[in-house]
């Protein structure tokens, strides 16, 4: 019976296999059922556990808590996104694929489900790249990359060894990649670059962070290479320090935790949706799960890396929140809650690693609110995408997704009494609901609200220093306002106002250097550069 | 005599004879020479399986003919040649079916596979080396029947690049000469020992071992094209593909990798190579060649290019595992010896279909080539994949012994050259597979052929890398299975150290 946990990545393994080799529609009809196995194991496999030690460098698979949860939220998501992918649901808001299809030299499929876009930016129109993902979205390629994706997120759902899980992250990785680039178009191959470079790079880290956990083990030396790895359970061992620090920017980079999240953006912009919902819903929480399975918590007391986990982590849910409430599309603020739930999660885990006896109370809240999170960010992703495309449906889908949300976020409410934590994190939920009501209000009154809203600015949603323009954009009103002082007691405070002025030109030569800072490869080139820093320093100093 | 003492030369017969048959073959003799061809590799595969289950069991082969009193020819089992022989003799195989559809229609057909079969004898030779005077001697043969097969093609380039071939493996080769003969003066006769020969040779002047050392490495390095010795391989790739195939994969480079681990090893010994500081400046030197061969691939517009700085990379993960102290750096210096060929066989036999089929040389005449040729491109991605360390493909599980090793032995910068390599060879394969996959075909293909039968180019081209990307994914999906590459690497690594 154990083997039977191979099945839920196999399945659909086998399936895009099939498809590549084969046209029989047999292999396409069943594709959108392919996570079906999944979930029955997520449902009924609670006591299943595989171990073949002479597969890959020895495979353990298993359901842990979270694991778990991910198994029945990621099943559920799948068949949803499955289903909109074969076309069931998406008729009405599909307007192109077929008419794409037949240019593109293919027999016609299912009307494919419609792209998650913002509006058009600087009068450039998006009609031409939502028609070539939705007529992508129906190809074999398609199906193909779906199914991959698919097999790794339930290998690494379901492994509890470095091997398997990284076996899992990688085909994830190469095939959301293949999702996002299949298109072929300029855009599709510059958001495959946004997303794969951070992702290689987190994949480069991940593979040394769970080998130091590997030769740390407790048979040391060459056994432990091939046993089950405890990865970085033994905080004593050597580099230890090294491989936490990197498992927390690694896994940080896919669960898009602040600052880390500069892919998320740009990656969700050209999405047809359901590879959107799989970015959104699922790419994220294996990055989430990687802490959680990684890491020891519950076994040993590290208050100073618990301390900067919860700092990091409460800190990126503030600058998610403010990022989110000025956001002025749904892409924005969707992204920004998915950046905030990270740092919840971040946060949590850090007063799991500063408080272990807490650990186990709190773990099945974190994982229900983890499940949940996964198939609120799908639905939202769905409401929203639906939404741009003008219909008129979704409201219901949005107040779904929003309950979700909620649901998440009260799961993880619940934990937190268990985890002792201080008046940070209830600051950091009480924004994040803040930014909840923000997505309501998007949902409910987006014509108006969000009107108004999107006049405050052009905040751009996919960049590392969208806060700082707004602090930025605020001090010069700040100064405006000081230099309209001036003229009531001109003689005062001349001198003053001279020099607000001169600041002021300060100010906007800042914002002529902050436009350019804000393009995505500065960002990331900072972002490289911390990295490095980080490991400078974990090197020499 | 018993087949103890056979086995080895058998081993070394099985590709001589037919190779010297094939010289006096007229061209059109195309049956004779691929039964010769064919019935040699499967002898030689089947031989060495017999070898492989021996020594597993704990037999010893050792083939020995007195040449001078003192001066033996030693061909002999021990657990490090039997890794290398097996890759030889499978690889040879292969590529053998590959040489046959590749040179399908060209001249001088009984030429090349003379010496193509003279080229994995010398291979096994230096294989089953069992002193240095044996190792020197197929090490040079090696040297000389590669010439005539880079050169096979007669073109200008072809024998500017035999040429500057010639001159590197020459001046290498004396190089090592002149190590051996003063190896050979002061110690006496230079038979391998898995500890060490100087072991035993205690008082010895430390900076003339030194010395020593820096000849036999640096005609070592030569053929291993470790920088900044390297300048041949990239001129060399004008050679037909199955001979950049095997000469990347299996002869040339991997002769003078496994030359260094056994002067580290078998020679000097490990400990003892590191007791004389010598261990050090070749990790170094490895780790430059690492990061170099990795740069210079990015920039490089011809595939075979790109591949061929690829392997100066790669092959140095070997030398960077035998120079960083420790039984797991070994296991993973060991299995890439193993996984690097297969790996590379893969990609260079891919490159060769595309020129053939679709006269495809550049990258960039690249575009859309997945749909044309979905096979050949699906092996090329799973070489490519593997290369880059993308599990649970064989390249990460070299690479995770590799990292593993770095650390054990307390020597963390390994990891960041292992990452830095990856991330480089993600920067130059990946582009590859996303022109290949997701761009439009750039038709009309450069010179497209038309190639007899139902597959995308002709089957003796299609086979062989499908076949040996399956072995890179089961290498990896079945790393710790029995008598697996890596499993063996782990016998050789214990031996070694005496764990």
């Amino acid at each position: 019976m154990n083997w039977l946990l191979l099945l839920a990545p196999l399945f659909p393994l086998a399936l895009a296999l099939s498809l590549l080799v084969s046209k029989r529609p047999l292999w396409r009809r069943l594709a959108p059922w392919a996570a079906a196995p999944a979930l029955l194991i997520g449902l009924f496999g609670g006591g299943l556990e595989l171990r073949a030690a002479w597969l890959g460098l020895g495979l353990h698979l298993g359901l842990d808590l979270p694991g778990r949860a991910l198994l029945l939220s990621g099943g559920l998501l799948w068949l949803w996104a499955g289903r909109l992918a074969g076309g069931a649901r998406a008729a009405p808001l599909s307007s192109s694929a077929g008419a794409h299809d037949a240019k593109m030299g293919r027999s016609p499929v299912a009307p494919s489900p419609p792209v998650l876009r913002s509006r058009p930016e600087n009068g450039s129109n998006s009609v031409q790249g939502r028609g070539a993902a939705d007529a992508a979205a129906g190809s074999t390629a398609f199906w193909v990359f779906h199914l991959a994706a698919m097999a790794g997120f339930f290998g690494l759902a379901l492994a509890l060894d470095p091997f398997g899980f990284l076996s899992g992250f990688g085909l994830l990785t190469l095939a959301v990649y293949g999702l996002i680039v299949q298109r072929g178009d300029a855009e599709a191959r510059r958001t495959g670059l946004i997303y794969v470079v951070p992702a290689v790079l987190a994949d480069a880290l991940l593979f040394e962070a769970l080998l130091v956990g590997a030769l740390n083990g407790p048979s040391g030396g060459l056994a432990a290479l091939l046993a089950e790895a405890p990865a970085l359970a033994e905080p004593e061992g050597s580099h230890w320090g090294m491989a936490a620090l990197m498992a927390f920017i690694g896994f940080g980079i896919k669960a898009a935790a602040f600052p880390l999240h500069v892919w998320l953006g740009p990656a969700l912009r050209v999405l047809s949706l359901p590879t959107a919902m799989i970015l959104g819903g699922l790419l994220l929480k294996a990055g989430v799960l990687g802490w959680l399975r990684f890491l020891p918590l519950g076994e040993t007391a590290l208050p100073d890396w618990g301390g900067v986990a919860q700092g990091a982590g409460l800190g990126g849910v503030l600058v998610a929140v403010v990022l989110g409430l000025l956001a002025c599309s749904a892409r924005g603020l969707l992204v920004y809650a998915a950046v905030a739930f990270a740092g919840l999660a971040l946060a949590a885990t850090g007063a799991g690693l500063a408080a272990p006896d807490t650990w186990g109370a709190a773990q099945p809240w974190l994982a229900a609110g983890l499940g949940a999170h996964v198939l609120a960010l799908g639905g939202l992703i769905w409401a929203a995408a639906a939404l741009e495309a003008g219909a008129r449906g979704p409201r219901l889908g949005g107040g779904l997704g929003f309950g979700l949300v909620l649901a998440a976020a009260g799961f993880a409410l619940f934990a937190f009494p268990f985890l002792g934590v201080g008046w940070g994190f209830w600051a950091a939920a009480l924004a994040h609901g803040l930014l909840m009501l923000r997505l309501a209000g998007f949902f409910l009154t987006r014509p108006p609200l969000a009107g108004r809203l999107a006049g405050t600015g052009r905040i751009p949603e996919d960049d590392l220093l969208g806060l700082y323009k707004g602090l930025l954009r605020a001090l010069r009103r700040v100064a405006d306002w000081a230099a309209q002082g001036a003229a009531a007691g001109r003689a005062a405070v001349e001198g003053l106002a001279e020099r607000l002025g001169t600041l002021r030109e300060g100010l906007d030569e800042a914002g002529v250097l902050e436009q350019r800072l804000s393009r995505w490869p500065v960002a990331a080139g900072f972002l490289l550069l911390l990295l490095a820093g980080l490991m400078f320093g974990m090197l020499f100093l | 005599m018993t087949l103890e003492n056979w086995l080895p030369a058998l081993i070394l017969l099985s590709s001589l004879l037919p190779g010297l048959l094939i010289f006096f073959l007229a061209e059109e003799r195309h049956k004779t020479r691929t039964i010769l061809n064919l019935g040699g590799a499967l002898i030689k595969v089947a031989l060495v399986l017999v070898m492989v289950g021996g020594v597993f069991a704990g037999r010893s082969y050792e083939s020995r003919l007195t040449l001078l009193p003192g001066m033996d020819l030693v061909l002999n089992a021990d657990a490090l040649s039997v890794l290398l022989v097996t890759l030889s003799a499978g690889l040879w195989l292969v590529t053998t079916v590959y040489a046959i559809g590749y040179l399908e229609d060209s001249p001088h057909r009984s030429r090349f596979f003379g010496f193509f079969s003279l080229c994995v004898t010398s291979a096994m030779g230096v294989a089953m080396a069992g002193n240095m005077l044996t190792f020197l001697m197929f090490f040079e043969l090696l040297t000389l029947s590669t010439y005539p097969l880079v050169v096979h093609r007669g073109t200008p380039e072809a024998r500017r690049a035999g040429r500057i071939y010639l001159a590197y493996t020459l001046i290498g080769g004396a190089a090592l000469l002149l190590g051996v003969v003063w190896l050979r003066v002061l110690v006496g006769p230079l038979d391998f020992t898995e500890t060490g020969l100087l072991a035993d040779h205690a008082g010895l002047d430390p900076n003339a071992l030194r010395f020593i050392f820096i000849l036999l490495v640096g005609g070592m390095a030569v053929k291993a094209a470790l920088v900044p010795l390297h300048g041949w391989l990239p001129q060399a790739m004008v050679a037909p593909a199955p001979v950049s195939a095997l000469l990347h994969a299996v002869a040339v480079v991997k002769a003078g990798a496994f030359g260094i681990v056994r002067v580290v090893y078998d020679v000097y010994g490990v400990e003892f190579s590191a007791e004389l500081g010598l261990l050090a400046p070749l990790a170094a030197v490895a780790a430059v060649t690492i990061v170099y061969g990795s740069v210079r691939a990015l920039y490089q517009d011809s595939l075979k290019k790109r591949l061929a700085f690829s392997t100066v990379s790669q092959v140095s993960y070997i030398v960077l595992g035998t120079a960083i102290l420790g039984p797991v750096a070994s296991v993973g210096g060991m299995v890439h010896l193993v996984h690097q060929g297969l790996m590379k066989i893969t990609l260079f036999f891919c490159a060769g279909n595309l020129a053939e089929t679709l006269g495809i040389h550049r990258v960039q005449e690249m575009n859309g080539v997945g749909r044309r040729m979905p096979y050949t491109m699906a092996a090329f991605t799973i070489g490519a994949l593997g290369m880059i360390g993308v599990p649970p493909l064989a390249g990460f599980v070299s690479k995770w012994y590799l990292a593993a090793g770095g650390l054990d032995a307390g020597q963390g910068w390994v990891v960041f050259v292992l990452m830095a390599s990856s991330l480089l060879n993600a920067g130059y394969f990946l582009p590859i597979l996303y022109r290949a996959w997701f761009l439009p075909a750039s038709v009309p293909w450069p010179r497209e052929r038309a190639m007899p039968g139902r597959f995308e180019t002709h089957w003796m081209l299609l086979w062989p890398p499908v076949i040996t990307a399956v072995l890179v994914v089961l290498a990896g999906v079945l790393a710790a299975a029995p008598f697996s590459p890596l499993e063996w690497a782990q016998l050789i690594a214990r031996r070694e150290y005496g764990l």
